[in-house]
């Protein structure tokens, strides 16, 4: 089997505070390979930001600590305790990132066409003309109409779709080999939410990059994700690709997360939740952290969850009614 | 672009190529328009009225020197302003906008506050033309049985001292002083504070520890103590004031940035530029200062007046800047014995202190309104 391109292995990130030791990342692991999208689903408060911070070592130490035996391996190598040097190398070039607010990520005292110009002459030693043909040729390549006009355009002349658009153009510029979408779409309407997806996927395929998307939105899994990956509470509860999440989801958490989900079905209705919020990270309910809010627990659950590989390798569930579930889902 | 208005333009440059800064004047920029108008007619009459002494400065003394450059880049300035004024740009209307140029707007449409920035750059011209404008040496003395105390005359505009000398070339060679204390001093606080404060903020932990430590320490010195210390031990000179006032200011300055950067610290784009890979010194360089610059430049421009006020202060007590050397404050100090029977001895370097804070003030404030964040989208 080829080795992944990213490998997360045991994560686990605690932030030693007043109130106690906040186990926001515990014990997850993950694979991304060249050019799938993998996302990573689950509430707000359950982990997936701390993450894809802790992959690019972006947590500050204290009070965040990645604890010993945690493992992110990138290309073969591992990046977890890497110097500086090594990570600001990684950041921007090989691995970059986009975020949830456009409206605060880009600087507002430059011209859009200098912020990109400026990954391109740090990373790609670019000299000053050839950076701004390049940040004109990103800027078309993401979209942005008159890109030789809007080149000099600063951050609050653009709307968030279009500042979203060069957040992209400036992850690119350097052909990274992953980028990490974390919420992407959240602050923006529905339409513009639709394109920037759309534009994602289709640079993912010409550049054959790999997205980690970082994403409360199921729909948004189900349009762009090749495989998932659901969080609760710190850790890993299911894995599988979209198509086995999304009709045969193994863990009752993500079936209430479906369930949750607007549908032609159900429409007229009310929606489902689940009731309930996440426990508290500092304080993890023992045996299976998702059985108060559960509808299916009973015997088995008190007992702490290991995550179980199903039918296939990528394939898993942390429930120990998963097979008995699946039996009576296929009968 | 339509032949209406090419044809506009044609007229419009003949205009300004004439007398630059009518047409601004004209089409009721009266702030731009004075200015450059002002300085175009002001150079000119220097350059003609003064025709021998801007010939003999041509390798004279290096003060003599600055004022030719000064008057010739002057020249050039206000004319290519108006030139490329009326020209207009061929930068597409509402393309490339910065938030320099939205605060320069808000900046332009505060009337005061440009009246201010008007009389700032006159005096910062008439401080660097001295050398050829000043009537007489401002260490001259008349015969001092006849021409001591003499009333404001056409040969003395603003009358004569106690040593006969001209009040208005003492003024006038004043001017350079005080200005460019206040102008270096606040530049030297400025880039400490800012360089100092920038790192405190965004390197946090023992660092900011350490630097915010330092900056009570030097706030907590009394200036007046130490200024007076340090001048009774190595004598006042204006490198001693410039450098004592420089070395003790800047600690405002520090609070203000970290302040600024702690805040600016917690975005995204600063969050992003570290995703991006840049370096520490690049994110604070490059990403943090010029955002947190605002508030530093309001701050250095009320500086700058406080400053000449503090020097001012100095002088006429006696420890700043020394006879025969000219200084407003010192001036003042001098005629403040013969107030009564020579009111010009105090009363016009007074005036000149009072309208050049004055116009630090109006400027610094309206700089506040126009660099307010709310404003910022």
């Amino acid at each position: 089997m080829m080795e992944p391109m990213l490998r997360v292995q045991d994560l686990r990130t605690y932030f030693f505070t007043d109130q106690g030791v906040v186990k926001a990342v515990d014990g997850v692991s993950f694979e991304v390979n060249e050019g799938e999208t993998l996302g990573i689903v689950g509430e707000s408060g359950c982990g997936k930001t701390v993450t894809s911070l802790s992959v690019l070592g972006l947590l500050p130490e204290p009070p965040a600590q990645i604890m010993a035996g945690s493992s992110v391996k990138f290309l073969g190598d591992e990046i977890i305790g890497a110097d500086e040097g090594r990570m600001r190398n990684l950041r921007g070039n090989k691995i970059s990132m986009i975020f949830q607010e456009p409206m605060s990520s880009l600087n507002p005292v430059y011209s859009v066409g200098d912020q990109i110009a400026e990954v391109l002459r740090v990373h790609r030693r670019m000299g000053r003309k050839e950076a701004r043909d390049e940040a004109i040729r990103l800027l078309d390549e993401v979209g942005i109409p008159a890109p030789d006009r809007r080149v000099a355009e600063y951050p609050h002349q653009l709307s968030g779709g279009m500042r979203q658009r060069v957040m992209i153009a400036m992850a690119l510029s350097c052909e990274p080999k992953l980028l990490i979408a974390d919420e992407p779409t959240t602050a923006l309407d529905v339409t513009i939410q639709a394109q920037i997806l759309e534009l994602l996927e289709e640079l993912s395929l010409s550049h054959g990059m790999a997205v980690l998307l970082i994403t409360h939105d199921l729909g948004v899994v189900a349009e762009v994700c090749d495989r998932v990956v659901v969080m609760y509470a710190g850790q890993v509860i299911e894995t599988g690709t979209v198509n086995e999440i999304f009709t045969e989801p193994a863990h009752p958490y993500t079936r209430g997360l479906l369930a949750s989900l607007p549908s032609v079905t159900n429409s007229g209705r009310r929606l489902n939740s689940i009731s309930g919020t996440v426990p508290n990270p500092v304080d993890w309910p023992r045996g299976c952290r998702f059985r108060e809010r559960c509808p299916e627990a009973g015997d088995g659950c008190e007992e702490e969850q290991a995550l179980v590989t199903l039918e296939s390798a990528g394939r898993s569930s942390r429930c120990c009614k998963t097979e008995a579930v699946n039996l009576t889902g296929a009968g | 672009m339509s032949d209406g208005f090419l044809v506009a333009r044609r007229r419009w440059r003949v205009v300004s190529a004439a007398l630059p800064g009518l047409p601004q004047l004209l089409t009721g920029r009266w702030g731009t328009g004075w200015t450059v108008l002002l300085t175009w007619l002001g150079c000119l009459w220097v350059l003609t009225a003064r025709y021998e002494r801007v010939i003999g400065a041509l390798g004279g003394a290096w003060d003599q020197s600055l004022a030719l450059v000064t008057l010739v880049v002057s020249l050039i300035v206000a004319w290519t302003w108006s030139w490329r004024d009326v020209s207009g740009s061929d930068r597409p209307l509402g393309i490339g906008v910065s938030q320099w140029d939205l605060a320069a707007r808000a900046f332009s449409k505060n009337h005061t506050a440009v009246a201010g920035l008007i009389v700032i750059i006159a005096l910062y011209l008439v401080a660097l033309l001295t050398p050829l404008l000043a009537p007489y040496d401002p260490a001259f003395q008349g015969n001092l049985i006849t021409e001591r105390y003499v009333g404001l005359s056409t040969v003395h505009p603003l009358g004569t001292d106690n040593y006969a000398r001209d009040v208005l070339s003492r003024l006038l060679y004043g001017a350079r002083i005080s200005l460019a204390i206040g102008f270096v001093a606040v530049s030297i606080s400025v880039t400490i504070g800012t360089l100092l404060g920038a790192v405190a903020g965004f390197m946090g932990g023992i660092v900011d520890g350490l630097i915010m430590r330092f900056v009570d320490i030097v706030i907590s010195f009394p200036r007046l103590v130490l200024l007076i210390t340090i001048i009774g031990l190595f004598g006042s000179s204006i490198f001693m004031i410039v450098a004592v006032l420089g070395l003790t200011l800047w600690p405002g300055t520090a609070r203000i940035v970290r302040g600024e950067v702690l805040s600016l610290r917690e975005r995204e784009f600063i969050q992003a530029a570290t995703v991006l890979g840049y370096s520490k010194r690049r994110i604070i360089l490059r990403h943090l200062i010029p955002n947190a610059l605002g508030p530093v430049i309001v701050a250095a421009t009320l500086g700058i007046g406080n400053t000449i006020v503090l020097e001012a202060g100095l002088s006429f007590l006696g420890l700043g800047v020394q006879p025969p050397t000219p200084s407003w404050g010192t001036m003042v100090a001098v005629g403040r014995d013969d107030l009564l029977g020579a009111w010009w001895l105090s009363t016009f370097p007074g005036l000149a202190i009072v309208f050049t804070v004055l116009a630090f003030n109006l400027v610094g404030d309206g700089l506040r309104d126009a660099l307010d964040p709310r404003l910022r989208t």
